[in-house]
């Protein structure tokens, strides 16, 4: 949040969005033509200071909404199959998950795998089951990764699926 | 599974390999398996910042099926070939590394596949990196907390450090290296005779694998063709010193090693 009122610019995170802060840093910093070590993230009142913060406020939505779009974009490539029940489960098959999983972290981070809300009844359980395994190591960083594996699990024991095999490791 | 010789082993779609060779200092390692588009593929450390993704079959490699449940290898293949896109054929300052300290290895490729040195890592050797593509995946080949150090592995230590001066690493690397030279290494025979009796859940402990491991290296020596660096090469003068410090070894120190190993595995016969 920066308060539009002063000329103190302050980005303040919740510690659910901490892993986007240094995105959304970055590209006001670019926007605003300065690097982020020359960013005023704390600074006195002083004569210009408030149409600079009012310009960075600006920079920070348009990052924000940028970030934003691409995680959506992401998210709709990596989910496709996740949410496709019919989806082949041949390692070519879960490749078409992996690699756009492996493109939303490297652009954005473990929060662009939001696995918070999914369907229960249109999950395919080898292609959720490979995204958790990917995000394994910064779970926690992971929104809704814990109860995905309750899912995971869920679907996989309904389709008649080996759950320890499938899961090993993860549970 | 049997380490057969990879130009008359087709691979299988998801199944993954194991794939092992003559390296500079012993034998060199590295995974096999099919892409996504159905090509055969060797992916492997070949040394510092060269992460090597090349059409499989080579002449002269020795391969072995990884008897690892098809549900669980093509979840491992699937993170292989999105991983191999993003950093196959890396030869870019910030590549992979190669380095020895085992323990602090572990975890140094980040959720992403991109390699994040952080607390110690100083990299990986062909092995160690195989080693921690099963490990990433939850399906771990080795108990590394049940590996002996061993006066041999100082010397390949030493080596290595000699190695990375002719490649021209960083002082800094070279430095890190150096430090980490404890004399833990994990062979790239002995990985490959963990991954032939793999099984989910369990991790081979060194006493389980050294004897297998010895006879790996027999195989490699009778089946695949040396290829000796050419004259004048920067790293020859490393290998031929490495050599001539192991043939050094008197037999005073061979029955001690021995008899450490020995004491290390309980009194089993896994030592040579």
């Amino acid at each position: 949040m920066i308060p539009s009122d002063t000329s103190t610019v302050v980005v303040t995170t919740r510690p659910t969005f901490a892993y986007h802060a240094n995105f959304i840093a970055n590209e006001v910093g670019v926007l605003a033509g300065i690097s982020i070590s020359n960013a005023r993230f704390i600074g006195k009142p002083r004569l210009g200071a408030l149409q600079d913060a009012m310009l960075e406020t600006s920079n920070y939505r348009t990052a924000q909404i940028k970030m934003s779009d691409e995680s959506q974009l992401l998210s709709s490539r990596w989910k496709k199959l996740v949410l496709d029940p019919a989806a082949g489960k041949k390692s070519k098959d879960l490749t078409r998950t992996t690699e756009p999983v492996f493109d939303a972290l490297l652009r954005v981070g473990p929060a662009a795998i939001d696995l918070r809300n999914l369907p229960e009844d249109s999950i395919n359980g080898m292609h959720l089951a490979v995204v958790l395994r990917v995000t394994f190591s910064r779970r926690n960083q992971v929104p809704g990764w814990a109860k995905a594996l309750q899912t995971a699990i869920k679907t996989l024991k309904s389709s008649g699926a080996n759950v320890e095999l499938v899961l090993a490791g993860l549970i | 599974m049997t380490f057969r010789i990879a130009a008359n082993t087709a691979l299988v779609e998801d199944q993954i390999y194991v794939a092992i060779s003559h390296g500079l200092l012993g034998a060199h390692l590295g995974v096999a398996y099919q892409d996504e588009f159905d090509n055969s593929k060797l992916l492997h450390l070949a040394f510092h910042r060269n992460l090597c993704l090349e059409p499989y079959p080579k002449p002269d490699w020795l391969v072995s099926r990884v008897p690892i449940p098809e549900e669980l290898a093509s979840q491992i293949i699937a993170i292989l070939n999105a991983a191999a896109m993003q950093y196959g054929n890396n030869h870019s300052p910030d590549g992979f590394e190669y380095g020895i300290n085992l323990i602090a290895g572990q975890g140094c490729i980040g959720v992403d596949g991109r390699y994040e040195p952080i607390g110690g890592c100083d990299g990986y050797t062909c092995a160690s990196f195989v080693a921690e593509i099963f490990r990433k995946s939850q399906c771990e080949l080795v108990d590394l907390k049940k590996w002996p150090k061993r006066w041999a592995n100082r010397v390949w230590g030493r080596a290595v450090v000699c190695l990375l001066k002719a490649d021209g690493a960083s002082a800094q690397h070279i430095d890190a290296v150096e430090r980490n030279n404890a004399g833990l290494r994990l062979r790239p025979e002995e990985v490959a005779a963990a991954s032939e009796i793999f099984k989910v859940g369990s991790k081979p402990s060194y006493c389980s694998i050294a004897a297998r491991a010895d006879q790996l290296m027999v195989q490699v020596g009778k089946e695949c063709n040396a290829r000796p660096l050419p004259a004048g090469h920067p790293m020859t003068p490393c290998v031929d010193q490495y050599r001539s410090e192991l043939v050094k070894k008197t037999g005073v120190v061979k029955i001690i090693e021995c008899f450490k190993c020995w004491m290390f595995c309980r009194f089993s016969r896994s030592c040579s």
